[in-house]
């Protein structure tokens, strides 16, 4: 089996080089943590200045190094942190805990010293980006309320849906292809009110990164893209409150220790009011509307020691819309939302080897209830996960760092199941259709320092997918008639997927300013995000492979060059990617998801592939007053599928020739700062009717080839300032944020329709094309504080 | 379902926000096809109408209208045993008025009948079968919500026991109406309610001649919708049995209805079941009719 001959090359390699010379080592190994609130800090640099080697905290703070006996300065840095720096005389093991301090503004100048390293060029990382949350909160926000995927969406490679839409698109992959966790469990569907907001409340969040290629082999079930959030741990140091009051919703979060040191707790809530609010302005048609959404995130740690560590977090978010009309005689109510709990048990076996295990739950589901004179309608569909999971760092040597573990997801889906009743006959719509599935996966991956200037990451992951009963099978013909049925009793294996998926990247070091590195990989993907439409709904469906749905498979080669100028101040970076995709989902045309009388909803589905390349061009300032990037994509992405467009391979919706955005932040003083974003990208491509014919009196459209006509481009710019109250007493922070959404009022399409005016006793037939445009120029204002 | 759920959604959320403007569109030159539009029913003559697409755009007056119809095609239809060769009349009723229609061939039950149109050289062909009626089990009017003499039509009927009926519906209201005219949606298929008792709610379906009489959304000069029946009216309801493809078309079309200008939908080209590159449907019908008198 190929997997088995990848593990076992992989393993010999890592054995055999890690057997390094014999010269007596010693580790130094630890955690490194905020002063002010005990938080371990993930990702910060600890450089031995005199070896010119380094490495990174883990998401749980911990680094290691073993290092040969002798005298070293170790400086570690984290952004917007102040460098801290020690001397060490290491002839024994040595256990240290960094406490870095915030950086301080003293008078008007503003010193930021953190991450003035060259980490960019050193690690191997490419094609990803790590995102303090402080980063994201100083950039401006749609209506004020700051989003970690709208701020993601600035950087090369990721495209956005536009307005309305959440689902983000990662060179060339469809929104169901991001893998998003938080706290390590699944999010499935990242937005709230159809994606004008994220289900992240920033206030909770304390680390974003988002991986769009080389993804390491601890990642896996998704094509494009990783974006791991992490929960803030809470405070352990004393009781601390913050909270925001903005336009649509306020905020509060709670967070403290229970025992000082040794565990804390955090909970935060965030619940829009916009319904209150407009109810009074509503049109008389749309009075008995209401919508809102709230979130609450909780999580509580607990430190036995430094070698063990509990974590417990939980989110929870709904979506509610209804509508009632007495008049009318019709009611709707549909909620939605996840649910997500993470239990997490960090251990320490030895200075050299740390475990993580985690056991996870994720639910996600939409539920629709209607109402209309005689007529009754409910519709349900979700997905369940029960994942366990369980990852080992160990860091033999400067040289070598080894990750393996294994993973085991349960997964229950129900794609759609539907009720109706109209007067007195109830619609037999089919018992409730569920999918169940075990999804296992094992990794190994090694990050080896080759020489001074080679670094090498190579991994493997096994995959195993298994469709099991119960289940129905029906067998139908082309016209959608049945024609056999198969039955599955409870545990029966339906269809095993089987792959091994290597990863493989490289870091060349050409001086202390810039690097080459590249990178391959391939992933499969088991479960599917069937849209009907173009957007990301609550609507859309998940759907596990099947006998019919094969598993998505991507091929991603990337390759790039790293530089920075004037001592690390500017970061630059070339990046040029080519993606292949197979196995892409999209349902049949015409085809609706609504019964499961006699069918399953796999057999709606047709079957295609997805090629997506491009150059990706990166600039940023990263210290000073002015900070901010300029990120620039030339991307291609086209899809085929056999039964769509006569097989003609037509661009994607989302395929951008250009897209390009500006961020910029400015600190002005203690008191105020400011923030500006341009963005600017090629317009969607979509499907517009060429022809046009009678039938029945009635005019019939002929669309032309899909996605053949481009929308006018989307451009907008958006700006922000933040007042800071100066505070007289230490304990009492507050700020005011003021923002301009769209500032130069730009209309960007939405979408385009027809109408025609039809007089067919004067021979005359009249059609204007109209655009619809969501958002015009929005001000907002957010008033937050601290105590 | 899914689908109106979205379009739901979509309704609510733009109506709430949106503003919009008229725009200039530059669309490629379509290519140019012939479209057939024929039925046989049961116990009627076979008829025809032949016209051409046109592009999406181009301003339509009555010289274009009357152009994009085709005068010169040979139509004939075959139950396998005789041939009718279809002569052109004139339908004062029916755009676009220039109609090939049969004399010899009478529509019956369980024949399938072939249809070829021959314009310019090029032969297009088509078959259907007319399937058995199914009877209406009763037909009742309700009163619409708050309405003291509108409301809707009520159709009742018992599904046979084999899946894979499907359905077409008319109504024609005597005196008011000059042709059947279908509801929307006008077609369905029993997969839902195989071999069982149920029921449609049906509105008076909508006579594009007569599109000038009634405003945009349907209401007439005294505030009164199209689609209303009225106390005092004889309805006749015509049920009609149709065959798979048959079928597949109209649910192509009210899909396209349903689907037309939804950003979230993608868009459906209507099929057919015309060989030959043309555009349009050939269907038989088995007919049911059952009248309707609503008291005062």
């Amino acid at each position: 089996m190929l997997f088995a001959r990848y593990i076992f090359l992989l393993v010999f390699a890592i054995v055999f080089f890690t057997i390094e010379t014999s010269a007596q080592k010693y580790t130094i190994s630890g955690y490194v943590r905020e002063k002010r609130t005990g938080e371990d800090l993930v990702g910060a640099n600890i450089y031995v200045k005199e070896l010119s080697k380094g490495t990174v905290t883990n998401s749980y703070g911990f680094f290691s190094l073993t290092l040969p006996k002798g005298e070293y300065q170790l400086i570690v840095s984290y952004l917007g942190y102040r460098d801290f720096s020690q001397k060490i005389k290491l002839d024994k093991d040595l256990k240290i805990n960094i406490q870095q301090e915030e950086a301080v503004i003293i008078s008007n100048e503003v010193v930021v010293t953190g991450e003035r390293t060259n980490k960019n060029i050193e690690s191997i990382e490419m094609s990803s980006f790590k995102l303090p949350i402080e980063k994201i909160k100083s950039i401006p926000a749609f209506m004020g309320e700051v989003d970690i995927l709208k701020t993601i969406q600035l950087m090369p490679g990721v495209s956005s849906g536009g307005e309305g839409n959440a689902g983000f698109y990662v060179r060339g992959g469809g929104p169901d292809q991001n893998l998003i966790l938080l706290d390590e469990a699944i999010v499935y569907n990242a937005s709230h009110l159809f994606g004008f907001f994220s289900v992240f409340n920033a206030d909770a969040v304390k680390d974003v990164t988002l991986i769009k290629g080389g993804m390491p082999a601890n990642y896996g079930g998704r094509l494009s893209s990783v974006l791991d959030v992490t929960m803030k741990d809470g405070n352990n140091q004393k009781l601390q409150i913050d909270g925001g009051i903005g336009v649509i919703s306020s905020r509060l979060t709670i967070q403290g220790p229970i025992k000082k040191d040794t565990c804390s707790f955090i909970v935060s809530g965030r619940r829009t009011y916009v319904d209150v609010l407009v109810k009074p302005f509503l049109k008389k048609n749309f009075q008995g509307t209401g919508y809102y959404f709230y979130d609450l995130n909780t999580k509580i740690n607990y430190r036995f020691s430094d070698k063990d560590r509990l974590f417990l977090s939980g989110y929870f978010g709904r979506d509610v819309f209804s509508y009632k009309n007495k008049k009318d005689g019709f009611t709707m109510r549909f909620p939605w939302g996840n649910a997500t709990t993470s239990f997490r048990w960090n251990h320490l076996f030895n200075d050299k080897l740390f475990l993580n295990t985690t056991a996870t739950f994720s639910d996600y589901k939409f539920e629709f209830q209607g109402e209309m004179d005689d007529f009754e309608f409910k519709l349900f569909s979700g997905v369940r996960d029960f994942s366990l999971k369980t990852d080992f760092t160990w860091i033999p040597g400067v040289l070598h760092n080894v990750k393996f573990g294994a993973n085991y997801i349960y997964h229950i889906f129900t794609p759609s199941s539907a009720t109706a009743r109209i007067g007195n006959t109830d619609f037999n719509t089919g018992a409730t259709i569920r999918y169940y599935a075990n999804d296992a996966s094992i990794y190994i991956t090694d990050e080896y320092d080759l020489s001074e200037y080679i670094k090498l990451s190579a991994g493997v992951r096994g995959t195993m997918f298994q469709q099991i009963g119960p289940f129905t099978r029906y067998l139908r013909d082309e016209l959608g008639r049945n024609q056999d049925t198969a039955y599955y009793k409870r545990g029966d294996v339906l269809v095993t997927y089987k792959h091994a998926e290597p990863r493989a990247s490289i870091r060349f070091v050409v001086n202390k300013t810039s690097s080459i590195k590249a990178s391959f990989t391939q992933n499969y993907q088991y479960i599917h995000l069937a849209s009907m439409s173009s957007a990301t709904l609550p609507t859309d469906v998940w759907m596990p492979s099947t006998q019919l749905i094969k598993p998505q498979f991507a091929t991603q080669y990337a390759i790039g060059y790293f530089k920075n100028f004037k001592k690390d101040m500017f970061e630059t970076s070339v990046e040029l990617y080519y993606k292949k995709i197979d196995n892409l989902i999209d349902y049949k045309e015409g085809a609706t998801s609504d019964d499961n009388m006699a069918n399953n909803p796999d057999n709606n589905f047709t079957f295609g592939k997805g090629l997506s390349y491009g150059a990706e061009f990166f600039f940023k300032k990263r210290v000073g007053k002015a900070t901010g990037w300029v990120g620039y994509t030339l991307a291609k992405t086209t899809r085929q599928f056999d039964d769509v467009n006569l097989g003609k391979e037509y661009p994607a919706k989302y395929d951008r020739r250009h897209d390009l955005s500006v961020t910029f932040t400015y600190d002005l003083n203690k008191q105020w700062s400011f923030g500006a974003v341009f963005i600017y990208a090629t317009g969607d491509a979509t499907t517009l009717p060429i022809a046009r014919y009678m039938i029945e009196g009635r005019i019939i459209n002929e669309y032309g080839e899909r996605n053949s006509y481009r929308m006018a481009a989307y451009n907008r710019a958006d700006i922000s300032a933040t007042y800071n109250f100066p505070n007289k007493n230490k304990k009492w922070e507050s700020s005011l944020n003021f923002s301009v959404y769209n500032v130069y009022n730009r209309k960007n399409p939405y979408m385009i329709y027809f109408n025609s005016d039809v007089d067919l006793q004067n021979y005359s037939i009249k059609t204007t094309a109209k655009q619809i445009s969501l958002f015009s120029i929005l001000p907002a204002i957010t008033f937050n504080f601290k105590f | 379902m899914n689908k109106i759920l979205t379009i739901t959604l979509f309704i609510i959320t733009i109506t709430m926000i949106s503003c919009e403007k008229e725009i200039t569109i530059d669309l490629p030159t379509p290519e140019s096809k012939l479209v057939i539009e024929g039925a046989i029913e049961e116990g009627q003559v076979p008829w025809v109408f032949i016209t051409m697409n046109s592009p999406y755009f181009s301003p339509v007056d009555s010289t274009v209208l009357f152009n994009m119809i085709i005068k010169n095609a040979k139509v004939s239809v075959t139950d396998g045993i005789t041939t009718d060769s279809l002569i052109p009349t004139w339908d004062p009723y029916t755009f676009p008025y220039y109609k090939y229609v049969g004399s010899t061939i009478i529509g019956q039950t369980g024949k399938t009948y072939w249809l070829k149109v021959e314009v310019d050289g090029k032969i297009y062909t088509a078959s259907t079968g007319i399937y058995p009626a199914v009877c209406i089990d009763s037909l009742k009017f309700k009163l619409d919500r708050n309405q003291d003499s509108l409301g809707f039509v009520w159709l009742y009927l018992v599904d046979p026991d084999t899946l894979g009926n499907y359905y077409r519906i008319f109504t024609k209201v005597i005196g008011r109406d000059s042709i059947y005219l279908r509801p929307y949606p006008s077609v369905s298929d029993d997969k839902f309610f195989n071999g069982q008792f149920c029921e449609y709610m049906l509105e008076r379906g909508r006579n594009p001649l007569e599109d000038n009489l009634y405003a945009n959304n349907g209401l007439d000069s005294a505030g009164v919708s199209r689609f209303y029946f009225r106390k005092g009216e004889t309805v006749v309801v015509k049920l009609c049995t149709i065959d798979a493809f048959h079928y597949d078309f109209w649910y192509s079309v009210e899909q396209q209805f349903m689907t037309d200008g939804n950003p979230f939908a993608s868009p459906i080209s209507a099929r057919t079941n015309i060989t030959g590159g043309a555009l349009g449907v050939w269907g038989g019908y088995g007919i049911n009719l059952d009248t309707l008198h609503i008291p005062n």
